[in-house]
């Protein structure tokens, strides 16, 4: 505990913001249910269409606006941060992992295993994206993890070359063999000793990623095939406004300022995550 | 020699990459089963699903579903529509036309916007045109294309009336989903650039201090831009990837009759089979380009031709 | 300073009944690489050409080349880390080619390596204490008794370090942590190769002392490969010359440098700066 606090002292006023927007965007998402803010999918007819409370037509109650089904477009945008996150994350995390792996065994190995796991990434990085998401959700049906899945399918592919390249990079330096000599199996090599040396790597690859998921999550829930309903996804809010644009631009502008905002703070802290971990690289 | 020696093995890798991708295609569409279920619906009969089954081919073991797949694609024949029943094939031929349109307009704008962008940004470095345009840039890739897409319907077609947004067949109606798509090249463009261009103006003033020859800063810049340029082809080539993913919601906000309309038809139809044949059509155009940048390349730079032999 | 044991550096008596066994015995051996020239073909690359060579317990026997001479093939085959493409290699009696997985890993403890860059053999990440604690986890019937405090201060370094990771020690003391991570597994032989290259000249000078010390006090073989040939002829009982990776000349140490037979061995003699050789008799 103690070394936080000391941690947290040599943190820049600028970080310490970054710190405190993105506690503070959780504990809003985690609070969520507990915060007075209409039912997100409370549908009320007879409130269809609000503009924004600062509007003529508008009411205190939504103070953005509602949506087609009378929904409160301020509880919709605070909701949507739960799953974007969860999402987001998940699929990082998922990607991150599988796909580091199979670098580090690329790298490591060499040799034919790491043509073949080369080979097999190039194939997946030459399929684009949104096909590759589309046919697998439509195949499967839509659910919230067929949609991780698809998002950390989509993922793996980067972490595998630049992990190799690290990996390749350790087993020049030589403590491989210093280990080897020692006694220690490869197994014990790669995750005892490989691995921690490129957790940071792996780290600063990941927080790039977070956003880039939360973008794809957005556009597959655009086209529909995201998160299901009753799901709450500024991604479908779009979809479902873009119909009503002539006569209800809130419902278009907010959900999209949101994702901005999101994916803007999220690869902010990434990259001082990352110059973080630059530093201190020789150490870590 | 040494050239057609290179060509074929480029040719031979983006094959093998074309197989691979394809067969992942194949292989992650038939992961989850096969989608009888999900086409006919919750109040399907088992006999209907058998005969469904049975009439689509997907009641046989999967390597032999494979082959087929396999079988097919050697003939350029990528299934037909399970909800058209026509040839996936000339479906696709027939919207990929537009989808080319769109997708060259956008990547030529984001390239000639994007480069002399980022060598201004690169030539000012520091000051406040650089930081401006690097925070554009940041910006334009924290943002989700079919918002911007949708917002910029929202002020120039109804709040502004300068432009179409439903479709009236002239090239106005270009406009706004080609400068929509093109944020995309147009930020990592401009970045790539800057970064490039200030990377090697460095090396070129320091070399130029130390002659002390003074060169003009006109003849810097040309050289820096011509080092420069090497790492930003290999990127348009890598762009035209994820412009294809980032069509595909573009035109279904501006209703463009082309590939990406058709992936959302096929989504909202369940047809697997076109969904597949997209798919693997992808994959084709991106092997393809990826193989003329890398011929390119080759042609460009000698160096890397021989460099690659070893 | 060392400290000089009495009971040898592993606190075990030194056993006399292998004091005039053979530790090492190379037959005929062969390590062939292929090296891609062109794209079309790959050309094999003799990196050791039919060796013979031999080390009676208790000997320092030096391998003399430059770069390129296959010096470092051939240690690292005999250590059990290099590829062996024919021929016959023999510590305490076992041959290590012979074995795989779990049996090899036990008896790498026979033939141990320190390297040439200090810090490159050790990883970054792992402090002292915990490297040493690992290696008595992988070995733990066959590892020296003598606690990780006891094992540093043997080869002259203060158990302080134990905590430190290798960015916070000297290249003299990573070198002597190399060493003790290989003492005390209480091999038969111990391989060098170069193991004063990076170090300055009066760390060099350290080390060279700690190898004289352990061969008395354990009874030790060292098989020490260095392209300097000053130190080796202060070192080194016998040596081998190795020239396109066969050996060219071999012997005493004495007679070689007083009376080289080969044309090679004598152009490596008269290479070194300063033919006085008195001075480095006496210096170092």
């Amino acid at each position: 505990m103690r070394k936080l606090l000391l941690t947290f002292r040599k943190i820049s006023l600028w970080n310490r913001i970054l710190l405190f927007s993105g506690f503070g965007l959780i504990s809003t998402a985690v609070f969520a249910p507990v915060l007075p803010l209409a039912d997100p999918n409370g549908q009320d007819l007879e409130s269809s269409l609000y503009p924004p409370a600062f509007l003529s037509g508008g009411s205190i109650k939504h103070l953005l606006g509602t949506d087609l089904l009378g929904r409160d477009v301020l509880s919709r945008l605070i909701f949507g941060t739960r799953l974007t996150v969860v999402i987001a994350v998940s699929a990082v995390v998922l990607g991150a992992v599988f796909g580091s792996v199979l670098g580090v065994i690329a790298g490591f190995k060499g040799g034919k295993i790491d043509s073949l796991i080369s080979r097999i990434t190039e194939a997946q990085l030459a399929l684009p994206f949104i096909l590759l998401a589309i046919s697998f959700i439509v195949a499967r049906g839509q659910s919230l993890g067929t949609l991780i899945f698809v998002l950390a399918l989509v993922g793996w592919a980067q972490y595998v070359r630049i992990i190799r390249a690290e990996t390749l990079a350790i087993r020049e330096k030589g403590f491989v063999l210093g280990l080897r000599v020692s006694g220690c199996s490869d197994f014990r090599i790669i995750f005892q000793h490989i691995v921690p040396n490129i957790f940071g790597t792996i780290l600063s690859l990941a927080t790039l990623e977070v956003g880039t998921m939360i973008l794809a999550e957005s556009a597959l829930s655009f086209l529909g095939i995201g998160v299901p309903p009753p799901g709450v996804s500024w991604g479908s809010d779009l979809a479902s406004g873009k119909d009503f644009i002539t006569m209800a631009w809130w419902l278009v502008t907010f959900p999209g300022i949101s994702i901005v905002l999101t994916v803007l703070f999220v690869n902010t802290a990434g990259d001082s995550l990352r110059s973080h971990f630059d530093s201190r690289k020789r150490i870590f | 020699m040494k050239f057609f020696r290179y060509t074929l093995k480029k040719l031979g890798g983006a094959l093998i990459t074309l197989v691979l991708a394809a067969s992942l295609a194949f292989f992650i569409s038939h992961l989850a089963g096969d989608p009888t279920v999900q086409m006919l619906g919750m109040s399907a009969t088992p006999e209907q699903i058998a005969e469904l089954k049975a009439e689509l081919g997907f009641d046989r073991p999967l390597v032999v579903q494979y082959g087929s797949f396999i079988n097919e694609l050697a003939h350029a024949d990528l299934g037909q529509s399970l909800y058209a029943g026509e040839s996936n094939f000339a479906l696709i031929q027939s919207r990929i036309w537009a989808s080319i349109q769109l997708t060259m307009v956008a990547m030529v704008l984001g390239v000639v916007l994007g480069i002399p962008l980022g060598v201004y940004a690169a030539a000012r470095e520091g000051r406040l045109a650089d930081r401006v345009i690097s925070s554009l840039a940041i910006l334009g890739q924290s943002i989700p294309v079919f918002w911007l897409g949708l917002m910029l319907v929202l002020l120039f077609s109804i709040t502004l009336n300068w432009l179409p947004a439903g479709l009236s067949g002239d090239w106005k109606n270009l406009v706004l989903p080609a400068v929509t798509l093109a944020t995309i090249p147009l930020a990592r463009v401009s970045r790539l650039t800057r970064a490039a261009m200030s990377n090697t103006l460095e090396d070129q003033f320091i070399t130029a201090a130390r002659a002390r020859g003074l060169g003009n800063k006109r003849v810097l810049f040309v050289h820096a831009l011509k080092n420069a340029s090497l790492p930003v082809v290999t990127l348009i080539g890598m762009q035209m990837g994820i412009l294809l993913s980032g069509a595909i919601t573009v035109e279904t906000v501006f209703a463009w009759p082309g590939l990406g309309s058709l992936a959302t038809q096929a989504v909202r139809n369940q047809d697997l089979t076109l969904v597949q044949a997209l798919v693997v059509y992808g994959a084709f155009l991106f092997v393809i380009i990826n193989l003329f940048v890398e011929l390119l390349y080759g042609v460009l730079d000698p160096r890397i031709r021989d460099a690659r032999q070893q | 300073m060392v400290s000089p044991g009495v009971v040898g550096f592993l606190g075990d008596k030194i056993s006399m009944e292998n004091s005039l066994s053979r530790v090492l015995d190379v037959e005929s051996l062969c390590v062939t690489h292929y090296v891609r020239r062109t794209s079309a073909r790959r050309v094999p690359l003799h990196a050791v050409a039919g060796v013979d060579m031999h080390i009676q317990s208790g000997e320092i026997v030096g391998l003399v080349g430059e770069s390129g001479s296959g010096k470092s093939s051939l240690s690292l085959a005999i250590a059990a880390l290099g590829k062996v493409t024919s021929g016959k290699i023999q510590v305490s009696g076992h041959d290590l080619t012979r074995l795989r997985g779990k049996s090899l890993r036990h008896a790498r403890a026979d033939v141990q390596m320190v390297f040439q860059d200090p810090h490159a053999s050790l990883d970054p990440r792992q402090t002292i204490g915990g490297g040493l604690n690992e290696i008595r986890k992988l070995h733990s019937g066959r590892v020296s008794k003598l606690t990780n405090e006891e094992l540093l201060l043997r080869v002259g370094l203060s158990p302080g370090i134990l905590d430190r990771v290798p960015s916070q020690i000297s290249g003299g003391q990573a070198q002597r942590v190399s060493i003790t991570r290989a003492m005390m597994l209480q091999p038969a032989l111990l391989i060098a190769d170069e193991p004063t290259s990076g170090l300055d000249a009066s760390v060099q000078a350290q080390i060279i002392d700690l190898f004289r010390t352990l061969r008395v006090d354990s009874g030790l073989s060292i098989l020490f490969v260095s392209h300097n040939l000053a130190v080796v002829r202060q070192l080194c009982d016998r040596a081998y010359v190795m020239k396109e990776g066969v050996v060219v000349e071999s012997g005493d140490t004495k007679t070689i440098f007083e009376s080289p037979k080969h044309s090679y061995t004598k152009l490596l003699i008269d290479a070194v700066p300063g033919k006085n050789l008195k001075l480095a008799e006496s210096g170092l």
